[in-house]
């Protein structure tokens, strides 16, 4: 397990007495892309929510930098540099850009939660001038971003996308897919990416795992993904 | 057509002020729980009992004495740390275990039921069972009359009326600054609108909910307090009056809106005796003799809620104003 900053063993989780992800195991590397595809109601997101501490762990192992964290509730991953972006509802519809900001370092010291909103606005100007509009306020695309910035506030090692560009008009789609790979190239992230999108996201990752009825049909680069025309074809609506 | 005199319009701005915190609080714990407390009318008729108290133990003496004034400060005050911790109580020992076992809305409404029906029980117990030396000589009277008088050019009005608007701005506009300068605040509005966000993000969103109920119970108790000084008596089952107006107003606010509510609660508290009074004197004109209609007050909310929920079921915050005021303007003519 040294070496990779996370490691997922023999899980397998769901919803209750829903049992959606079976035996599921892959390895990451320290400031990789992965992708996570496949058709829908695969299990793509329960895997994403069940690393994080959302969905049920029934078995399985989960380990973040070395350390066992299959059971920690998703606050605790949250503190020691995990992410979670939802695929909706994250951000406060109702607060403006400032205070979803304020929102995302409400546990750090107040200097240090200023610094850091600091940062993320340098990264994302376009936030900027956009403060005290309500998040509601903003187009899908600039919604997306603050709540990347939002996930970014924390430093977080490990950031974990589900369905990122879902939504959103295929140049703003094609936009966000660039601040991802920004976050891995400019600000050394490690990023497990969950897409319906499949082709545009497995261009800009490393790595691709395929979900098929659960389980893992495909775990390697995502080239060899993308090469692969009969599960591209079958699973991908690739040609 | 008589108007309402200058007196009665005062007593309805100082009952819809009142109306608008319970309001305020009702939809506040509506927000955080999903479930309408329909215990929120006895948590005032608790704030008015603690005025009650106050005056039978400590402010009988003072009467007519400057010193009596204080007793405008110090019930509200006592009130709303006592009805605080009633509605925590509610919230900690009955809701929130309900909560977690994952007991649907039914049930907890069944429960809010519950809790009222017990709290009325204890104060009825508190006021009749206590030995007479306690608390003994106001029960079951009207505190009307240990309202000071307070007189204005022509008008003869009270203490309490005067003063019920302004605590209502006050503690309205403190609450606006908790919720939009304090990192608790914003938290609190946050954890409301998407608990399992606050939650991702380090938000302890129990503690949020917590402090809501007992604000929203604190607010109860200052509401109740004036109320005393204006409902017939202080018994404990009033509550089941009040609630109408304050699901009435909550409501027509739009049960999902904080600023909502205190609008919906103002408006209703302030129309519901403006508009019987007003019947009233329309009634007898028309007839030729006096009729008396004030004890269907109450109707008057329950119309408001008939209303809203038919034909705005959002509220006033749910509605596309600026359609409404084009259909407005389309039938006057302008635009």
């Amino acid at each position: 397990m040294v070496g990779y900053i996370l490691s997922v063993s023999d899980l397998n989780a769901g919803y209750g007495r829903f049992h959606i992800v079976f035996d599921a195991s892959f390895n990451l590397a320290d400031g990789e892309i992965l992708t996570i595809v496949g058709p829908n109601g695969s299990g793509k997101s329960t895997l994403l929510k069940a690393i994080f501490g959302i969905a049920t762990v029934y078995s399985g192992l989960v380990s973040f930098k070395g350390s066992d964290v299959t059971r920690y509730p998703p606050h605790v991953k949250a503190r020691i540099g995990l992410a979670y972006l939802p695929q909706t509802d994250n951000v406060f519809a109702e607060l403006s850009v400032r205070e979803n900001l304020v929102m995302a370092s409400y546990t750090l010291e107040e200097s240090e939660a200023r610094d850091r909103i600091e940062e993320v606005l340098n990264i994302y100007p376009i936030l900027k001038q956009k403060l005290d509009y309500k998040a509601k306020s903003l187009s899908g695309g600039e919604r997306q971003i603050l709540a990347l910035a939002m996930t970014l506030i924390r430093k977080p090692e490990l950031i974990m996308l589900d369905e990122p560009t879902g939504n959103l008009a295929p140049i703003i789609a094609k936009e966000l897919l660039k601040k991802i790979v920004q976050l891995r190239d400019e600000l050394k992230k490690t990023v497990i990416l969950v897409e319906q999108s499949a082709k545009a996201a497995l261009e800009i990752s490393d790595r691709a795992l395929l979900m098929v009825s659960g389980r893992i049909a495909y775990e390697g680069p995502s080239k060899g993904l993308l090469e692969d025309v009969e599960l591209g074809k079958k699973y991908l609506g690739l040609r | 057509m008589v108007l309402p005199s200058p007196e009665f319009i005062i007593y309805s701005i100082a009952y819809g002020s009142s109306l608008a915190l319970l309001c305020l609080g009702l939809t506040l714990t509506y927000m955080t729980t999903k479930v309408p407390n329909f215990a929120h009318g006895t948590l005032a008729i608790v704030g008015a009992t603690v005025t009650l108290m106050l005056i039978d133990r400590v402010y009988y003496q003072f009467r007519g004495d400057p010193l009596y004034y204080s007793l405008y400060i110090a019930a509200p005050l006592i009130a709303f740390f006592v009805v605080g911790l009633v509605a925590l109580t509610e919230y900690l020992l009955v809701l929130r275990p309900l909560v977690r076992k994952g007991i649907g809305i039914i049930g907890l409404m069944i429960a809010a039921l519950a809790f009222d029906i017990i709290l009325v029980n204890i104060l009825t117990m508190t006021l009749h069972l206590a030995p007479s030396e306690y608390f003994g000589k106001l029960i079951g009277q009207s505190l009307k009359g240990f309202d000071a008088r307070v007189s204005l050019a022509d008008i003869t009005t009270t203490f309490s009326r005067l003063a019920m608007p302004v605590v209502a701005v006050i503690l309205t506009v403190t609450l606006h600054l908790f919720l939009t300068r304090t990192k608790f605040g914003i938290a609190m509005r946050a954890s409301i609108e998407n608990p399992s966000l606050a939650r991702v993000l380090g938000i302890d969103v129990d503690r949020v909910y917590i402090v809501s109920w007992f604000l929203a119970g604190g607010l109860a108790g200052v509401a109740g307090s004036f109320l005393s000084f204006i409902i017939e008596s202080v018994k404990p089952a009033a509550g089941s009056l009040v609630i109408v107006s304050i699901f009435a107003g909550s409501i027509l606010g739009g049960l999902g809106s904080i600023y909502g509510a205190l609008l919906g609660g103002f408006l209703v508290g302030f129309m519901e005796p403006m508009a019987t009074i007003m019947l009233q004197n329309a009634l007898s004109e028309f007839l030729g003799r006096t009729v008396i209609i004030t004890q269907y007050q109450r109707l008057f909310s329950l119309l408001v809620v008939i209303v809203v929920l038919l034909l705005a079921p959002q509220g006033l915050t749910g509605l596309n104003y600026r359609e409404v005021i084009g259909r407005v303007r389309r039938v006057v003519g302008v635009g």
